[in-house]
This record gives C-alpha cells, structure tokens and sequence, in this order.
C-alpha cells in the first residue's frame, strides 16, 4: 500500500529535522520561525511506498498567512492518509492549540512529542499515554534530532492511516458553540443530499468533512464561508448572529479561550512541572545583551561586518591582499571555469565559426559570468545560516524593526534586503517568511536596489576610469548608500501611495539559543546555491542566448552578405552591426537626459540584463579601438610573471589569444586599468554622465535569474511586470535627477 | 491599562484587545487571550519581549498598546 504522511506543527518545532531524519534528505533546518515555506516532499527511507510531505511551519489553521493556507490546502483537500502533528514538549500548551484544530479537520493523525530529552533535562514529565487517551489519537514521545522514537512514530502513523481511523470529537465547545456547529453542519448535510450523491458516496468523509467546515464557519472563517451558495450563506447568517449574542459578542475569541481552556485541562492532567514559574534560562541571560537597548545595535554591527568580510573581502583579517573564504573560493571556480572554457574551445575549434561563437562566447561566458559568484552566495549562505540556526536572526529582526517601522517595513525585511548585498535572486526568496502580502511585495521590489556582488565590477571600471584622480572609496560608497536610500524611499511611497495603509504590527517567537550544526550549515549553503543555480541557470542560459544572438546577427547574416564578406566564410557580423546594435540606436535617445544617450551604453544596459556584470563585459568589446593587441600588450608587459599567472595567464606567459578575456574580467571588473576604454567617453561625456549611467544600472531592472524570483514570489506576469516597470521608473528618475542637477552645478 | 506601560519583570493578566481583526487573530494564536498572564521579560526603545505559555514572544510597542492588562 502507498501512503502519503503530511507532517505539520508550530514553526521550530523539529519539523524539518524529522522530515530529514524520514527521508535522509538533507533539508535545511534553521532557527527561524517559517523555514519551510513551502510543502516538500519526500520518500520514508525504510519503506519507499510512503510518501512524506512536509508542510510549512504555522500556528493555527485559520487562513491568515500564505504558510496556514497552504499547510490547511494540503490537509483539508488533498488528504493526506495521516497527519503527523510535531509538537515541542518544552512548549506544550501553545503547540497543543494546532493539535485541537488538526483533529478537528476529521483527519487520522498522530501526535510526535518531541525534544523529549529537552522537556526531561528540565525535570518535567509528560504522560504521553494518559494525553493519546485524552485526545483519542496516538501520541509518541521523540527525539528528532537523534531518531528516538522515531521507528514507533511511523509505525503508529502507518497504522492510523491502515486503519483510516478519524479522531472523535472533542468536547472542547460549550453548549452555544455546539449548537451552532451541528445546526450549520445540517445545512451542508442538506445540500449534499440535494446534490444527487449517492448516500455511499455521503459517507463519513463528507460528514467530517461537514463538522469541519462548520467550526470554521462559526469561527467566521472567510475562506469556507466563500464556498457556501447564497441560500445557505442566508441561513448560515442567522445562526451565526445567534450565537455571537451567546459568546459575549465575539465568537472567534470565545472559540480561541475554549481552546485554551480544554488544553490547560489537558496539561494539568497530564505534565508534571518540576518548577513553577519563569526561571532565568541563559538564553534570557543572552538576550539581556543582545537585545539591549544601548548594546544590541553596536554588536549586530560588528556581526554584520564579519559576515561581510568573510564574504567580499579583498583584504581579509585586515591583511593585505589576503582574500577572505568567499573572494578565495570564487577565484579557484573562476580558474577552474576558464580552464575548462579553454579546453571545449579547443576541443571544437575545428567547428564552424558560428558554433564555436555560440558554446564559447555565448553559452560559456555567460555562464561562467554567473559559476564565478556562486561560490560568494555558497559562503554568505553559510553565514547566515550560522545565525539562522543559533536563534540571532530572529533577534535581529526585532532589534532592527525599530528602524524599519519608519520606513513601512517589518524587521524581518531585513534579512531579504541583507542577502540583496549577495544576491538579490535569494533575497528575493526569501521574502517568502514575511507576514503581509504588502510587506512581501515591497521588500521584493527595492530588495533589488542593492548593490549586488554582481555590480560591483561595474563600479569598479567606471570609478577607476572616470574618477581616477578622486576619492574611489567614497564615490563606491555613495552607490551604497543610495542604494539602500533609494529603497528606503521607494518602500515608504509604495506604503503611502500605493498600500495606503500604516505601519503594520510586528509580533515573532524568539526561538531559544542553540548551537548550529556543521550539517546543517553546509547543506544550507549548498541547498541555496543548488536552489539558485537551478532557477537562475535556466533563464540564464535562455538568455545568454537570446542576447549573443541578437549581438552576432543581423539582416544580412541571412541574405548572404555576411558570408561572402567574412574571410572564414561565416553569416555572423560584428556586434556594431547587429541587431542589438540597432536596438541600442532605437533606445539610445531615450537615455539622453540621462547623459548617456548613444548605442553603446543602450547596449551595455541590455546585456547587463543577462547579469549585471556583463555591461562591463559589453563595453570591452564594444569599445574595442581601445583594447587592441598592442594596448593589451603593452597594459601588461608591465608586470612580471607571478603577477601574470595571477591574472590568470597560464604559467605566467603572455598569451594574446588569452589577454582580451584578462583583460576585460579581471582587470576591468577590479577597476585596474585608470585608462581603460577612454574612448567611452566619447559617449559617456562627464564624470556626472558616468555617475548617472552607474546609477541606471543599480536600480534599473535587474538580471533575469532575479526576474525569475521575482515572478514566484509575486505569482502573476502582471505583479512582476509591475514591479519592473518601478525599478525601470526608478532607475530613470533617480539618473535623471542626478544628471540634471549635477550639470547644472558643474 | 495597556501592556505598554508594564515594566519589565512584571507580571500581568490580559483583559482585553483593541485594534484589527487580523492582528487579534495573529495574537490569539500565539497564546494571546483573556485571562492568559504575561511576563514582560525585556524591553527596549520600541519593543518588548514577553513570556505568553512559556514561549518568548517579541513585539513592538504599538501591538502592545493594543493588549490591555490589568
């Protein structure tokens, strides 16, 4: 037999750490409230006909936030054969509330007592047998983060599901709530039998089914009441007054203390406490710190500097030239990348001309663009997994809310906007564990204003090239800084012009402190970048070719022309031919207010679409009269062999077939050559210009892998396309201010 | 009085909430309701952290001008 086991429960309540001890599957588990944020599914690892669906982490099954609806999507309708409700023995009261409205879906479930050995540290004891014969379905005591009891927990699960025996009916209601519940339960008994079913088919799924709609109904749940025809809505309607008259006027609280109520009759019959009262644990010892009105600013940023130097510095450990994890890994795959880049040119230079373009320059340059920061992202996910897991981000995003209330924000957008200095493509899924949709759509609209690891080579260039006499460091920061202004005021907009709407509250468990697991650091990071590789990888690669297409063909690589001028014989042209050549001349005047109204910045602006650090890319091979082999030649005779092999010159030598790829991805992304392509200012006119066109490019639509996140977490092409059309509205009032004003003072 | 105004270490019942549906809603299934004690354990310049069933709960100080307590 096949059977498939949803698991649900409170968020950090060991879901994730059972469903991965089930399936062997190397889940992340984090500290955070709302890890799992959406349902995953796996295969048990004894026994390859149950299924094991994990659904995300929620608190009720009312349908209040995306995770609720989900995780009560999947029980209600898509029927698992049995429940399993993860509930944190150290937390029983508040994790029991979930186990009540589990049961009363009518679905068979098991309850999984976990972090038993927690709950005995303490000297408390749980009678989970006196408990299963309260609530009239198993409950197994665990430990999932070392497999006790887990064998137990399936084989009642799997019983309960052969058995397909549904829970009974608490008496948890009062007499005035019961009475509501069976009379709406008889109106939707009505319509069934109206509907033309046979009585079998009426059988005892629908009768729970019923029941369970019922106590929703009465709880005034919006959802279940929207499935209702008008006739029953009416008569629903009058109950529902009735009783509200019996609550003291608010049903859904009188529900809610009923609920509580029969739970703390629950636990009073079955925990023993060994203490009673709140003992100071040291994990309020440590929130004392870390929290403190004085302290916790200081040291979260002394954190977040760590992180990032352990990610992006140069000069790690404040020694020179020592590059940090990060910096030190994305060089090695960058190596490796282009070593294999070599070897497949080798392997088909005998191809004809076009194909060799395509897999060269197309396909593996525009992937490797990409492979080169991956390993950044592995890193920085490592990190921030590390503070997931020990309970600090949920603390920082309390210590931050602060700050992001005046802004329209949530703490919690905090974390999305963080990982934008990455990667926006992660930021932007992670917007996922906000609770407001409008939280959820602003932070994934100016998470994107970040500057990325990816724009930074932009910068670079531009910076070295126009602003070479002045202070590098600060014009770099100022992009920084407007970044994260421009967000700040987009956000606040968006929250006064489009949402209308205040502050929203904030309101998050602090989980306790523990100590992160080296598996789970490690899976975490290569989930994220598997995750992003993946997603990103595919419209990448779409892409890349879509844009190397458009940059090597043009009317005449089909009507002959091309072939017979070209001495290899083949239909492409030169990229100041093509069609993206023409495209760049048809958007270019759109530009000119911004002072960068030629073909070739237009150009440079498209392909920085693929990622953000192909425009520098672009512009090496567009203002190639800058970078001939002579010029390359003489940029690097300068320096002796060591310094060659470590631009990436195979054993040191000079090789010109190699220097143009150097010279544009490693020396123009570091910003190492002050007279690099100075004929691009004969487009990009003043330094303002320079300034303006590296403003367009941060805030400007970002690449497609981001795109895509953006397209999943807003769900519809209109949300997405709305979105864009702000970054794009942005990006253009911002350039144009700053262009403007700028000339006008200079 | 509301549970803004409590100083941390105190000890509280709830007797009331005001404000959105939605938010009530959010609070009632971390435990918030009548009756229930609250241990203010923390506060700082806008929030506070609190002890409700035994789970630390942080929240920011407008919420909790919304939870009246006696």
């Amino acid at each position: 037999m096949n059977y498939t086991i949803a698991l649900a429960g409170n968020p950090n309540s060991g879901k994730t750490t059972l469903f991965n001890e089930l399936t062997g599957a190397k889940q992340h588990v984090g500290n955070w409230p709302g890890v799992t944020v959406d349902k995953k599914e796996g295969i048990y690892k004894k026994n390859k006909n149950i299924y094991i669906m994990d659904l995300p982490g929620t608190y009720s099954l009312s349908p209040y936030s995306e995770e609720e609806v989900i995780a009560r999507n999947y029980i209600v309708n898509d029927r698992p054969d049995v429940v399993i409700d993860i509930v944190d023995g150290t937390n029983i009261e508040r994790n029991l509330y979930l186990a009540l409205q589990i049961i009363e879906t009518g679905m068979p479930a098991v309850i999984a007592m976990n972090m038993m050995d927690e709950v005995e540290k303490s000297g408390n004891k749980i009678d989970c047998k006196k408990l299963s014969e309260l609530l009239g379905i198993p409950v197994v005591p665990i430990v999932a983060r070392n497999a006790r009891g887990v064998d137990e927990l399936m084989d009642a699960a799997v019983f309960a599901a052969e058995s397909y025996k549904t829970p009974k009916f608490l008496q948890v209601f009062d007499e005035n709530i019961n009475s509501a519940i069976d009379a709406i339960a008889d109106i939707l008994e009505y319509e069934h039998s109206e509907s033309g079913y046979s009585s079998a088919e009426i059988s005892e799924y629908s009768d729970s089914q019923n029941l369970w709609k019922a106590i929703k109904i009465v709880e005034n749940d919006q959802l279940v009441i929207d499935t209702l025809t008008e006739n029953q809505k009416i008569a629903v309607e009058k109950i529902i007054t009735e009783t509200e008259q019996y609550a003291d006027g608010d049903t859904e609280a009188k529900i809610a203390d009923l609920r509580y109520k029969f739970i703390s009759g629950l636990v009073k019959k079955t925990v023993i406490k060994s203490k009673t009262g709140h003992v100071e644990t040291r994990s309020d010892k440590l929130d004392k710190i870390l929290t403190n009105r004085i302290l916790a600013l200081p040291i979260f940023a002394v954190v977040m500097y760590i992180l990032f130097a352990c990610t992006f510095s140069e000069n790690f450990l404040f020694i020179d030239g020592l590059p940090s994890p990060g910096v030190w890994l994305a060089d090695v795959v960058e190596t490796a990348w282009g070593a294999l880049t070599d070897t497949v040119g080798e392997l088909i230079s005998g191809a004809s001309p076009v194909v060799y373009s395509l897999v060269v320059d197309g396909i593996f340059e525009g992937i490797g663009a990409v492979i080169g920061f991956l390993p950044l992202i592995l890193i920085l996910y490592m990190l921030i997994s590390i503070l997931e897991d020990c309970g600090y981000m949920a603390r920082i995003a309390f210590v931050m809310d602060r700050i992001f209330r005046k802004f329209g924000l949530s703490g919690k957008s905090f974390i999305p906007l963080l990982m934008g200095f990455g990667c926006g493509v992660p930021g932007i899924m992670a917007t996922r564990t906000l609770d407001t949709e409008k939280d959820r759509t602003i932070t994934t609209i100016v998470t994107t204003f970040m500057p990325c690891g990816a724009k930074i080579p932009i910068f670079a260039m531009f910076v070295s090239t126009f602003f070479a006499t002045g202070n590098k460091t600060l014009i770099t920061f100022s992009l920084y800084m407007l970044g994260i202004i421009v967000a700040i005021v987009v956000a606040l907009l968006l929250n006064k012009f489009v949402y209308k709407s205040g502050t929203s509250n904030f309101v998050m468990e602090l989980p306790r402190y523990r100590v992160p697991t080296f598996r789970s650091v490690i899976f975490h990071g290569w989930e994220k970048v598997k995750g992003f590789a993946v997603k990103a990888g595919t419209i990448i690669f779409l892409s890349t070719i879509l844009i190397w297409s458009l940059s090597n063909f043009n009317v005449d690589s089909f009507n002959g022309v091309n072939a017979a001028e070209n001495e290899d014989g083949s239909n492409l042209a030169e990229m100041d031919e093509s069609f993206l050549a023409s495209f760049g001349n048809a958007i270019a005047p759109v530009f000119k207010p911004l002072g960068f109204g030629e073909w070739k910045p237009a150009v440079g602006v498209v392909t920085g679409w693929i990622a953000k650090e192909m425009v520098v890319v672009t512009f090496a091979q567009l203002y190639d009269d800058d970078v001939t082999p002579e010029y390359l030649e003489g940029y690097f005779s300068k320096y002796d062999s060591v310094e060659l092999e470590e631009f990436g010159f195979e054993n040191g030598e000079y090789d010109p077939d190699e220097a143009f790829d150097i010279y544009s991805e490693v020396v123009l992304f570091e910003g190492a050559d002050e007279n690099a392509l100075h004929t691009m200012k004969q487009d990009i006119k003043t330094d303002i210009a320079a300034y303006s066109y590296m403003v367009f490019n941060l805030l400007c639509m970002p690449c497609f892998a981001a795109v895509g996140a953006m397209r999943r977490e807003l769900k519809t092409f209109r949300r997405t396309g709305g979105a864009v059309a702000i970054q794009m509205l942005t990006a253009y009032i911002v350039a144009f201010v700053i262009y403007q004003v700028g000339s006008f003072i200079a | 009085m509301s549970l803004a105004m409590v100083a941390p270490g105190e000890i509280r019942e709830i007797c009331d909430f005001k404000g959105k549906e939605e938010m009530k809603r959010r609070l009632k299934d971390l435990g918030f309701i009548k009756g229930q004690t609250v241990h203010v354990l923390g506060e700082n310049q806008d929030g506070l952290i609190l002890l409700v069933k035994g789970v630390k709960i942080a929240v920011n100080k407008g919420l909790a001008q919304m939870i009246i307590v006696k």
